[in-house]
């Protein structure tokens, strides 16, 4: 019992589409943060003040009715619910009490797991009860390296100062870390691949779409700027909150490569500092600053979703995602408060918790949330590229006439 | 009996300051010789009435002509019982509010209204209502929901009730129901049609007496006094006396063998009914006895529909979201598709309609059906258009119901077999459906203390059914009460005159007997007419109709009329004072008379009007009348007709439009332009143009000139 | 005929309580109708014409008055509120409050009273389109035939009237009595009031003057309402060339009323009649989610449809935004099209939905049951209390006439005590 869009259908209703309602799939909805929505009875106010989506075929309306009838291959590789925001106007002016905003969501989670690979991780990262699989291959990886296993020191760095890499030097975190991304980044291409395939059947190119250049350049532009999240009426602080957590993770990561750069041109012979490094080193600087920027930005969400009310519905799928990204910041800070204070044991201790959880974000991308990164910035650049602009009725008096232009 | 009239002209209301009052007492006693005529400062005042009073009381009055306000106001005020004759001469609305005041025209009009009026009064006598002996029971056709319910309603109230049922039990079409959708708040959950209860209470009534496995052979009568004959299944026949009738007698679903194009003839295609009674029977499966895994509900089939019931049914959507239930309750994988055109879940169903959608496993869309084809393993694949899903799709299932529609039981069936002149049926409104076709009024019939309810009223389901039996009981009940005193129904409810025939001057022409709307009355094998009066409404058409003017009422008639047009003055040609007739529809256009004058609309001095029962009682002599005595024109103004018609008395203002179409050549003989007579559908909200249809006919008037016959 | 043992009372002297009465006092019942307002008619007094017929509802209404002209047995007393209601079926004891409309039974509606008076007050009937004197006459088919004084927009001091009326029918010192009564039966038939649309929030009711509500379209088109029944644009009074119809403002509405109210696709059916018929060269926009029109009401349909200039677009409203020179822009997703639409008119019509006046002004005592929608539904009473039209449920005026017309009959069985 599952839909399939395109299976043979009996030559009377010759190039008609077969439906067949995927009772299955709609009751996995359902169950997945999606309860309110059969209620929907296709009035399309959603669609209406959905600040950013397109005129032409618009959305959340029609994702709606395919989530009642639960056309999954229509819904996994829906771009619309992509460009969705979740700033939960729809479900706010919702009539029907429908939730349409927790519909997309529950679409891209379900998109996300569709398309990894493989499976089984996918599954596993969806499930709440099989999750902590997922945590206990980096703890284990993780732990073997300081045991020395892998070219660590054993338990000699619990004496003297405390230095995070005299616990984890970080050729040893290299030696897990390298591998990890490298699996992420394959198994998040074969995803995106995967994606893309589904999107060229459902959104063929059309027109006036724009140049890959411009596309991507586009993109960014929308994403640094967080232009569509600022249109949203009903949920507004979200968008802040969601600029803090992006700039901060960003500046996270090029403080981390920052310190493995000079690492190495250290290493190397270069006159090149290596931490641990005072408070006010920019590298420092840059660290604590990014790293209060996510911790303000995850705090805001995580407060929010727990009053929950205008933010919407909030999955298994969500929470974990933000608690992992909140977690990582607190026990980074964790980690260094316990090192100025002298305190070996919770400092090292803090910091291989920490460890694990940047593990976790960064080799489960394809898994979990982290991954509407690339679903999100590639649907974007698709949208741009494959012409999915807004088309812009232009009325006259009481006249409607259809006139498409370049989103403005 | 004593005939003393009183004239009484009130000087309130600008009706001193318009007139001149003394003049219009001297009309009243110099050219009718009336005993008493006097003026009063504000005749409806407390003082007023006293005098009035203490006149009737002193100086033996019998009639009185009030010279005030219109009829509209202070009818109780100026009731003085039934042995008083009231007629009022609206020097109010019609002279004092509309007109200049002290001029020469204004002060001739009010004395036209004294004349008219006081010879109306002199012509009128007592009404006395009719005598018939009662009966007070009740007879309901039909032993479904509605008449059952119909008869508990009325015994539960204390009338006897015949109940007759065609089968040999009660419960009609209910019986086949499984649940029923849902009658009461949160409107979400269906319910057991009880229908044991109902049937229980029904049978242990001591005021109800069943009559089972019979039908009408015959209703014959009046109501109060209806002798019915029934044909019972075993042959025998039995008699029964009912004072008024509830046809509860249901609808019949739509014959489904006609929806081909929805593929019936497939095995698997079956209707709303036939999938109800699988429900019913535990088991939900295809023709091969598989159970049914899917099922397409497809809306409107038969309904809403050109080629076959071009309205709604009403119930179908709630019935297919009802029986989508049944699907999901079969087992926890089965799928209910229903495919509409508009949800139609009006009210509180739309609770039940959200509680179902909320069902996993009840697929909704919007579209249109334009295909269903039977595949090879016997599945059936239903291809809909423009539906939500925003493709041509094709939705395949085990099972496909055709939610069908439903028709009137009278059809192709009178059912009643009244012994009725005019036809044994009960004249049907649109669609078949024996309706009102009044939205104030949905138990108005054309057939007199018989009434419908349930499905062959409208089509409608079970639970508005419940309501509309006791609606329809109640109607037949009042219509018992008001014949046992002899008094007319609705719309003149109450009115104890009845049209007087002087048979021996009859030509049989069987006019009156073919136009009267209620079908009244009822011709010998001569076509002599004999009048039911228990049937009759008062609206004159007979008398209209009549050519020889031998139909008249004890304070309306052709004499009448035609006596309150001869009283009024007509001055030669040569004092350029035209005269225009008006003959108003009391019931729309003589309020919109009272509108007129309320907004002090002014409009020509020249015309006289003339107040009717109902345009349906003109009688073309009055033209002649009108004519002769040198009037320049006469204006018909009465309801809408038409489809949409509006008279009271349905085909009143129609009738007297094709009797005026038949004067247009007498006129062109006698070389009057035919335009000199026009009839006009006036309803109360347009009393704002009546002053500018009286002012356009008057220039006309003026443009032919005046009436030759003038001063004959 | 079972001997009559009791009397009935009627709250409200609209359609469905007039009807309730007037059926059961023929019947040969004694009936008591109460009205709160000063004069009987309720909603439909307000209406232009009904639907499917398109015929105006006066000429109901004027066969009802006479009819309780006629009958001695409907005492109606205007103005007057219930009090608290006890005891139980057949024999109910009510307190009825009658207030003051300061305007006695002489009056002759000569209105020699209303030029003197210096008070404007904007007119309920007229939903606030017009102002009326403070003293007036509640509308043209005002039952009983009387003019009233809204005491409150009095300048303190003002007998202009007083000394204008010649027929000493004005008493500024009226009082407001209290009077009981022992009914066997009551009948709810307290009616409606078009649900709040300043309630909707995106629909600028208030905030932007062409865009009105149904019932306010009624007056518009009233040959006695505040345009003498010109369908002009508040703002203007620029004759209207386009509108558009809003359904389900406020119906089918989680946040606001989740029933459908029945009546407003059919209202906005025979509105678009009037838009066209005031102007030939009009275009309608009606956007529906379904277009409900049950039973034989679907001929109304099928012929307004037949109207080119009367466009279906399948789609709520969600949007409505000031235009250029005072129109106004509505936008909506055309659905079976699948794009957004933004039309740009001169007038927006808020079908706005029905709300049980038991629901917002409720009644004294626990003596009548609501269920979750502010309805009397008929399971919930107690012996005696019956409940007729809108009261009842959401339907339209041949319905609610229909349950009037039954609900007499249960009424008459508690009066008999059967």
């Amino acid at each position: 019992m599952t839909a399939t869009m395109t299976q043979p259908v009996t030559e009377s209703a010759n190039e008609r589409v077969a439906i067949n309602g995927d009772l299955e799939f709609v009751e996995k909805l359902l169950g997945s943060g999606a309860a309110e929505l059969k209620y929907c009875y296709q009035c399309s106010t959603c669609t209406v003040v959905c600040p950013i989506t397109p005129d032409e075929s618009p959305f959340p309306r029609k994702e709606m009715v395919y989530a009642q009838f639960g056309l999954k291959e229509k819904l996994v590789s829906s771009l619309d619910s992509w460009l969705c925001i979740h700033c939960n106007d729809c479900s706010t002016y919702c009539p029907r009490g429908a939730k349409p905003a927790d519909v997309m969501n529950v679409i891209r989670s379900m998109s996300i797991v569709h398309f990894a690979r493989p499976a089984f991780l996918a599954t596993a990262a969806q499930t709440p009860s099989r999750i902590w699989m997922l945590f206990l291959i980096p703890m284990i990886i993780i732990a073997a390296v300081i045991l020395g296993l892998v070219g660590g020191s054993a338990f000699g760095f619990l004496s003297g100062t405390i230095v995070f890499s005299r616990m984890m030097p970080v050729p040893a975190i290299d030696i897990v870390f390298l591998p990890a991304i490298a699996f992420a980044v394959v198994t998040v291409l074969l995803s995106i691949r995967g994606f893309l395939r589904s999107l060229a059947v459902e959104y063929p190119r059309t027109g006036g779409g724009e140049s890959l250049p411009t596309a991507i350049m586009g993109t960014l532009l929308d994403v640094f700027s967080h232009r569509n999240f600022f249109e949203c009426t009903t949920n507004k602080s979200r968008a802040g909150a969601h600029a803090l957590v992006m700039y901060g993770f960003i500046g996270l990561v090029i403080t981390t490569t920052l310190v493995g750069i000079l690492y190495y041109m250290n290493q190397f012979g270069m006159d090149a500092q290596v931490g641990p490094y005072d408070f006010f080193h920019p590298v420092k600087v840059l660290g604590n600053v990014s790293g209060t920027l996510a911790f303000l930005g995850c705090s805001v969400m995580l407060a929010r979703r727990m009053s929950s009310g205008k933010s919407g519905k909030a999955t298994a799928f969500d929470w974990t995602f933000l608690w992992v990204l909140f977690m990582t910041v607190i026990t980074g800070f964790g980690s260094q408060v316990f090192r100025v204070f002298d305190l070996a044991i919770p400092a090292y201790g803090i910091y291989y918790v920490h460890l694990v959880l940047v593990f976790f974000l960064l080799a489960y991308m394809p898994y979990t949330k982290m991954g509407h990164i690339l679903f999100r910035a590639v649907a974007m650049i698709y949208a741009r590229w494959s012409g999915r602009a807004a088309v812009r009725p232009v009325i006259t008096d009481g006249q409607v006439r259809y006139d498409v232009q370049a989103e403005s | 009996m004593a005939n003393k009239t009183g004239v009484y002209i009130c000087s309130g209301c600008e009706i001193g300051e318009a007139t001149n009052v003394e003049e219009l007492q001297q009309v009243a006693l110099k050219e009718f010789r009336v005993p008493v005529c006097k003026t009063h400062p504000i005749l409806c005042s407390e003082e007023g009435v006293n005098l009035l009073k203490g006149d009737l009381e002193n100086e033996g009055l019998d009639r009185l002509v009030l010279g005030a306000c219109s009829g509209r106001y202070h009818e109780d005020t100026f009731d003085f019982g039934k042995e008083v004759v009231v007629e009022r001469a609206p020097l109010r609305e019609y002279v004092s509010w509309t007109q200049p005041h002290q001029e020469e025209d204004t002060q001739m009009l009010a004395a036209d209204y004294i004349r008219m009026h006081t010879t109306a009064v002199q012509m009128k006598q007592l009404a006395t209502p009719f005598e018939q002996n009662t009966e007070e029971a009740l007879l309901v056709v039909g032993g479904g929901v509605t008449g059952m319910t119909s008869a508990l309603e009325s015994a539960k109230a204390g009338y006897a009730v015949h109940l007759v049922e065609k089968e040999d039990r009660l419960g009609g079409f209910a019986r086949k129901l499984h649940r029923r959708t849902p009658s009461r708040s949160p409107f979400e959950l269906t319910e057991s049609p009880d229908l044991d209860e109902l049937i229980r209470e029904v049978e242990s009534h001591p005021k109800i007496t069943l009559h089972m496995s019979s039908t009408i052979a015959s209703i014959a009568g009046a109501p109060g006094d209806f002798s019915v004959r029934l044909n019972v299944n075993n042959g025998n026949e039995k008699s029964l006396r009912a004072g008024a009738v509830v046809l509860a007698s249901g609808g019949k679903p739509y014959d489904a063998s006609r929806l081909t194009h929805l593929g019936i003839a497939h095995d698997n295609v079956i209707t709303s009914v036939e999938f109800e009674q699988m429900a019913a029977s535990g088991k939900i499966v295809r023709k091969d006895g598989q159970e049914a895994n899917s099922v397409v509900f497809i809306q409107c089939a038969g309904s809403r529909d050109p080629d076959h019931l071009p309205y709604c049914s009403s119930f179908c959507c709630t019935v297919s979201l009802k029986q989508a239930g049944y699907v999901r309750e079969a087992g926890a994988d089965k799928k209910a598709y229903v495919i509409y055109r508009d949800m139609i879940t009006p009210g509180q169903y739309e609770n039940f309609y959200r509680a179902r959608q909320n069902d996993p496993g009840i697929f909704l869309t919007k579209g249109d059906v334009s295909g269903v084809h039977e595949n090879p393993d016997k599945t059936v694949t239903v291809d809909v258009d423009n539906s939500l899903l925003g493709e041509k799709v094709a939705i395949a299932a085990d099972l496909v119901v055709l939610a069908i529609g439903i028709e009137a039981s009278t059809r192709d069936d009178p059912i009643l077999n009244l012994q009725y002149r005019q036809g044994p049926g009960l004249p049907d409104q649109k669609y078949g459906f024996p309706d009102s076709h009044f939205i104030c009024f949905p138990y108005e019939t054309r057939r007199t203390g018989i009434f419908t309810a349930g499905a062959v009223h409208q089509p409608m389901d079970m639970n508005f059914s419940r309501k509309d039996a006791a609606g329809a009981a109640l109607k037949a009940i009042q219509t018992i009460e008001l014949t046992r005193q002899g008094k007319t129904v609705h719309p003149r409810v109450g009115d104890e005159t009845f049209p007087v025939f002087r048979l021996d001057q009859c030509t049989q022409c069987k006019r009156c007997t073919e136009e009267c709307p209620f079908g009244v009355l009822e011709e010998d094998e001569r076509g002599t007419p004999s009048i039911q009066e228990a049937r009759c409404r008062g609206c004159g058409v007979c008398m209209g109709a009549c050519p020889v003017r031998i139909i008249s009422f004890k304070d309306y008639s052709v004499d009448i009329i035609g006596d309150m047009i001869k009283s009024i003055e007509i001055p030669d040609e040569f004092e350029e004072k035209p005269r225009i007739l008006i003959f108003a529809c009391e019931n729309d256009t003589v309020p919109a008379f009272d509108m007129m004058a309320l907004e002090r609309i002014r409009y020509s001095p020249y015309v006289r009007i003339i107040p009717l029962r109902c345009l349906g009682g003109v009688n073309l002599v009055w033209v002649s009348d009108a004519l002769s005595v040198g009037f320049d024109g006469v204006m018909f103004m009465g309801c809408k007709y038409g489809d949409d018609y509006q008279c009271h008395f349905m085909k009143g203002s129609e009738l007297a439009n094709v009797r005026l179409s038949k004067v247009e050549e007498t006129l062109s003989r006698l070389q009057l332009e035919p335009e000199r007579i026009r009839q006009y559908e006036v309803s109360m909200n347009d009393y704002k143009q009546v002053a500018k249809l009286i002012e356009t006919f008057a220039s006309d008037i003026d443009d032919y000139g005046p009436n030759p016959f003038k001063g004959m | 005929m079972a001997e009559n043992k009791g009397l009935i009372l009627v709250v409200g002297g609209g359609i469905s309580g007039i009807t309730t009465a007037l059926e059961a006092a023929e019947t040969g019942y004694e009936v008591i109708l109460i009205e709160t307002r000063p004069s009987l008619g309720g909603r439909v007094a307000g209406f232009h014409q009904y639907f499917p017929k398109l015929c105006p509802p006066t000429c109901g209404v004027e066969i009802n008055y006479q009819r309780l002209r006629r009958n001695r047995r409907v005492q109606v007393h205007t103005n007057t509120q219930v009090g608290e209601i006890s005891g139980e079926a057949g024999n109910f004891t009510v307190k009825l409050v009658k207030s003051p409309a300061y305007v006695n039974n002489k009056c002759v509606m000569c209105d020699k009273c209303t030029p003197v008076c210096p008070a404007e007050v904007p007119s309920d009937h007229d939903y606030g389109m017009r102002n009326t004197k403070a003293i007036h006459l509640p509308h043209r088919m005002a039952y009983p035939p009387r003019f009233v004084v809204e005491r409150a927009h009095c300048p303190s001091g003002c007998d202009k009237c007083v000394s204008a009326c010649p027929y000493g029918a004005i008493d500024l010192n009226m009082e407001s009595r209290e009077f009981e009564v022992n009914p066997a039966s009551i009948v709810m038939a307290t009616g409606w009031r078009p649900y709040d649309a300043t309630r909707l929030e995106r629909m600028q009711f208030g905030a932007l003057p062409n865009v009105i509500s149904n019932v306010m379209m009624e007056r518009l088109a009233a040959t006695d309402g505040p345009t003498a029944g010109k369908i002009n644009r508040p703002s203007d009074g620029k004759k209207v060339e386009t509108v558009v119809f809003v359904q389900c403002a406020g119906s089918r509405d989680q946040d606001h009323l989740p029933y459908c109210s029945s009546i407003c696709c059919l209202a906005s059916l025979k509105q678009a009649n009037y838009v066209r018929t005031a102007n030939p060269d009009a275009r309608v926009f009606i956007f529906y989610i379904d277009i409900r029109t049950p039973g034989k009401f679907e001929a109304f349909y099928s012929r307004t449809r037949e109207d080119k200039n009367i466009e279906f677009i399948k789609g709520k409203v969600a949007r409505v935004e000031p235009g250029q020179d005072g129109r106004v822009i509505v936008e909506a997703e055309d659905i079976l099209r699948g794009g957004k639409v933004r039309v740009e008119v001169d007038l927006v019509v808020l079908a706005t939905g029905m709300e049980s006046n038991l629901k917002t002004q409720g009644i004294n005592g626990d003596i009548v049951h609501l269920d979750e929608d502010g309805f009397a539904s008929a399971h919930l009473q107690q012996p005696g209390i019956f409940a007729a039209g809108v009261a009842q449920g959401p339907v339209d005026v041949n319905s609610s006439i229909q349950e009037a017309t039954g609900v007499a009959l249960k009424a008459i069985q508690a009066a008999v005590g059967e």
